[in-house]
């Protein structure tokens, strides 16, 4: 789409909240980067083991924080950016349990499983970052059990290989072996509970989302299954917890990459302040689409739709005029009705999927709600403008029935019964007495005479032709009695034509065949019709005086009428001295 | 003679049976549709038929399909064909197979008995009879197509005009005030246009209207 100006003017760029996230997340960044710095020196003076894997193991944690600013800057108004820096530092917590600190130790002990907790809030969360129903909220609860809680046992009824047993209260390994087998189904449930819910998810999501959806949790659930599992392995074959730990970590390194792969993909569009949105509204005087694109950028639904309501109609319209619903009740769709000073101005339609919040919609709604105003006008005259064109298709239509049954009525009709009037009249003539017979011939005269108008007459209504074999079959005889010499060029192809196609195309021909031969003092005429499957193109051109116009007491004026009616297009071109061409175009969807 | 009638207006068609019997022909059959038509010229074999061209069951050309059937299946039977209006597309169709023994009229000439008998006796005797509106729609456009008759002159397209509307010779001199020798002249210098050979005049009369009517 080409843009005159851009969509969100260099002063709204300038906010205050946009400046103080800025700042937020500057802050957020350094300390993450002076956490993992104080760490990674930590590991290399103190570490408990191989110091390439811890180094590793503290950068991957810095990376869950920086995709998570940069979600948080994206999208200011989602809550992923949030999560995703929790679960850096969650990472980050539990590196240190590797290093050979008594403090850091238990810090690292207590979080050790954290990051698999925040990892599958995570995925329950993507892509606004709230959780958007009850169970989902319930498996994150879950999560956060199992992760956090269930683990304590085996820190506080048994001493951990490398761990200072500060936190020791009693050496019971019937009851660590019991937690841990507990943790370990109770895990099970809760990641399969939440593949279950991300499947169906991704099913109940339309096309552009399950894009989205797909890549970032079909991978998270493969890595939490992949983790669980190898925690699973860690605990039936006794495989030793330094590999176990490079293997998780090397899954989880993956997470951030699914996650940006799912930002880049278009869940999430670059989004400002509601508020800038104002500023915006303010700055510029937006054109028809623009206030639903910036509306859309705002809210980071690209799918976004704005419906305007028209009170005359009782029904909505989108800004082209076109007549639309609203979403029906647990649709993936919803709509937000868009009040102004008390009237009913339209309705914001948007993905519930990637906007839960509808307060979030609302809010938006009534920064627009008078721009939306303003909108609404110009879609209602666009959808009387449809309505009008629909309502002259109709008219046309109608008169065309009413000649088609008027033509076949006086031809059946008083077309007969003056053709048995002359006959009756002609055999009087030879049967009579001879100033009788002078009477009934001159009778018999009369009444072919009449017979012989009527029959024009009938034909300026509607040829026989035309309604017996159709436009191009009538359009050959037309030409066939034009007094010049003339070139006609029809379609290879024999398909019927609607009616009030046929008859338009008919008329246009005729007339302008007329005007050729009445007025343009032509020589020579060609007729051309052409037809493909979704229009008919018809043109006439001449070799006469030329300087036709459209409004000049010509039959023109109807033609062009009764072709715009059926939506097509009539040109005229008639310099003086350089001949006449009409070009007439028609849809016809056969 | 013998006449089957094809005509669904029921006046008219009682109309056409009291001029036929009144002027001596005999009235085989009457048909109020097209099919009925058919069958009655497959059973009576009649000399001519006379028919509309607009019948049931369609209401559309059915009384041309049922003439143009009953020339292919009875070549002794000759056509006459009525219509409200004449097409020049119709006349070719009527034409196409065989130019002998076929009309093609108005509706409204039967009204003049004398010459629509007249017409009736050319059609049956294997002539060919073209109304006059047809014939100058299709002079008309011949004059603005085709070579050869564009060379005509303005009294030779009179002559083949009534040729084309079925007159004899001395018809012709009768319509248009001049000697028969004169008409004859006309027609011969027609025929070297067309590039027609004097052979078989009442054939060549025939041919030359093909000719100059399917240019």
């Amino acid at each position: 789409m080409k843009r005159s100006r851009p969509l969100f003017p260099p002063a709204a760029g300038r906010a205050p909240l946009r400046t103080s996230l800025r700042l937020a997340l500057l802050q957020v960044g350094l300390t993450t980067a002076a956490v993992t710095g104080v760490e990674i020196a930590l590991f290399v003076h103190d570490g408990t083991g191989p110091v390439g894997a811890l180094v590793a193991y503290a950068l991957i944690g810095a990376g869950y924080v920086a995709a998570g600013i940069v979600a948080w800057w994206r999208r200011p108004s989602g809550r992923l950016g949030a999560l995703l820096c929790l679960c850096g530092a969650a990472l980050l917590g539990s590196a240190a349990g590797n290093v050979a600190n008594p403090t850091l130790a238990v810090v690292g002990t207590v979080l050790a499983q954290l990051p698999i907790g925040v990892l599958l809030h995570l995925l329950l969360a993507f892509p606004s970052g709230r959780l958007p129903d009850r169970r989902s909220r319930l498996l994150a609860v879950g999560g956060y059990v199992v992760t956090l809680v269930l683990p304590i046992p085996a820190y506080v009824f048994g001493p951990l290989p490398g761990v200072p047993p500060v936190l020791v209260v009693a050496e019971r390994p019937d009851v660590v072996a019991l937690f841990a087998r507990v943790t370990t189904a109770t895990g099970f449930l809760v990641v399969a509970l939440t593949a279950l819910v991300l499947v169906q998810r991704l099913r109940a999501a339309d096309r552009r989302q399950r894009r989205v959806l797909a890549a970032v949790s079909g991978y998270g659930v493969f890595t939490i299954l992949l983790l669980t599992g190898s925690a699973v392995v860690a605990w039936f074959t006794g495989l030793d917890p330094f590999t176990q730990f490079v293997v998780q970590m090397a899954v989880m390194a993956g997470v951030p990459v699914a996650f940006l792969a799912g930002l880049l993909r278009g869940g999430f569009a670059r989004t400002a302040e509601i508020e800038e949105l104002g500023a915006w509204l303010g700055a510029a005087e937006a054109g028809r689409g623009e206030l639903r694109d910036a509306l859309a950028v705002t809210l980071g639904d690209p799918s976004l739709q704005l419906l305007f309501w028209l009170p005359a109609q009782g029904r909505h319209t989108d800004a082209a005029g076109t007549s639309a619903v609203l979403p029906e009740e647990g649709a993936p769709r919803k709509a937000v009705e868009v009040e102004s000073a008390g009237e009913r101005v339209g309705a914001i339609v948007y993905d519930a999927v990637v906007l839960p919040d509808p307060a979030l919609v609302r809010a938006a709604g009534r920064v627009v709600a008078l721009a939306m105003e303003r909108e609404r006008l110009t879609a209602e005259l666009l959808a009387g403008r449809a309505a009008l064109r629909e309502s002259r298709a109709r008219i046309v239509e109608s008169g065309d029935l009413e000649r088609r049954r008027l033509a076949h009525d006086l031809h059946d009709g008083l077309q007969a019964h003056l053709v048995v009037l002359a006959l009756r009249a002609g055999q009087l003539a030879v049967r009579a007495a001879p100033p009788l017979a002078e009477q009934a011939e001159a009778v018999r005269a009369d009444a072919e005479t009449a017979i012989t108008e009527l029959r024009g007459l009938v034909h300026g209504i509607l040829p026989a032709l035309l309604a017996q074999r159709g436009l191009f079959a009538a359009v050959q005889e037309l030409v066939d009695r034009i007094p010049l010499p003339s070139t006609l060029s029809l379609p290879a192809d024999d398909t019927a034509l609607p009616a009030a196609v046929e008859t338009a195309a008919y008329f246009s021909v005729a007339e302008a065949v007329a005007n050729a031969v009445k007025h343009a003092g032509a020589q020579k005429l060609w007729v051309t019709l052409t037809h493909d499957s979704r229009r008919l193109g018809i043109e006439v051109r001449d070799d006469g005086v030329g300087g036709a116009h459209l409004d000049r007491g010509s039959g023109l004026r109807g033609i062009a009428d009764r072709v715009e009616a059926l939506g097509g297009r009539l040109s005229l071109a008639s310099p003086p001295g350089q001949g006449t061409r009409l070009c007439v175009e028609l849809p016809c969807e056969s | 003679m013998r006449v089957v009638i094809g005509e669904d207006e029921a006046l008219l068609r009682e109309g056409l049976v009291l001029l036929l019997e009144g002027a001596g022909y005999e009235v085989a059959a009457v048909a109020d549709n097209a099919v009925d038509l058919v069958s009655h010229a497959s059973r009576h074999r009649p000399d001519l038929v006379l028919t509309d061209i607009r019948m049931p069951p369609e209401h559309t050309e059915d009384g041309l399909r049922a003439a143009i059937a009953i020339r292919a299946a009875h070549p002794a039977t000759a056509v006459l064909v009525l219509s409200q209006y004449v097409h020049r597309q119709y006349a070719q169709e009527l034409l196409a197979d065989r130019p002998a023994g076929v009309g093609y009229l108005l509706k409204q000439r039967v009204a003049d008995v004398a010459g629509f008998c007249r017409d009736l006796d050319i059609v049956a005797g294997g002539g060919t009879v073209l109304d006059p509106e047809v014939v100058s729609a299709m002079l008309s456009r011949a004059r603005s197509g085709h070579d050869a008759l564009t060379r005509l002159t303005p009294r030779q397209s009179d002559v083949i005009e009534l040729v084309a509307q079925g007159r004899t010779n001395s018809g012709i001199a009768r319509r248009l005030g001049i000697s028969e020798k004169a008409v004859v002249q006309h027609v011969s210098r027609i025929y070297d246009l067309l590039g027609l050979s004097i052979t078989d005049d009442d054939h060549r009369r025939v041919l030359a209207v093909i000719r100059y009517l399917t240019s």
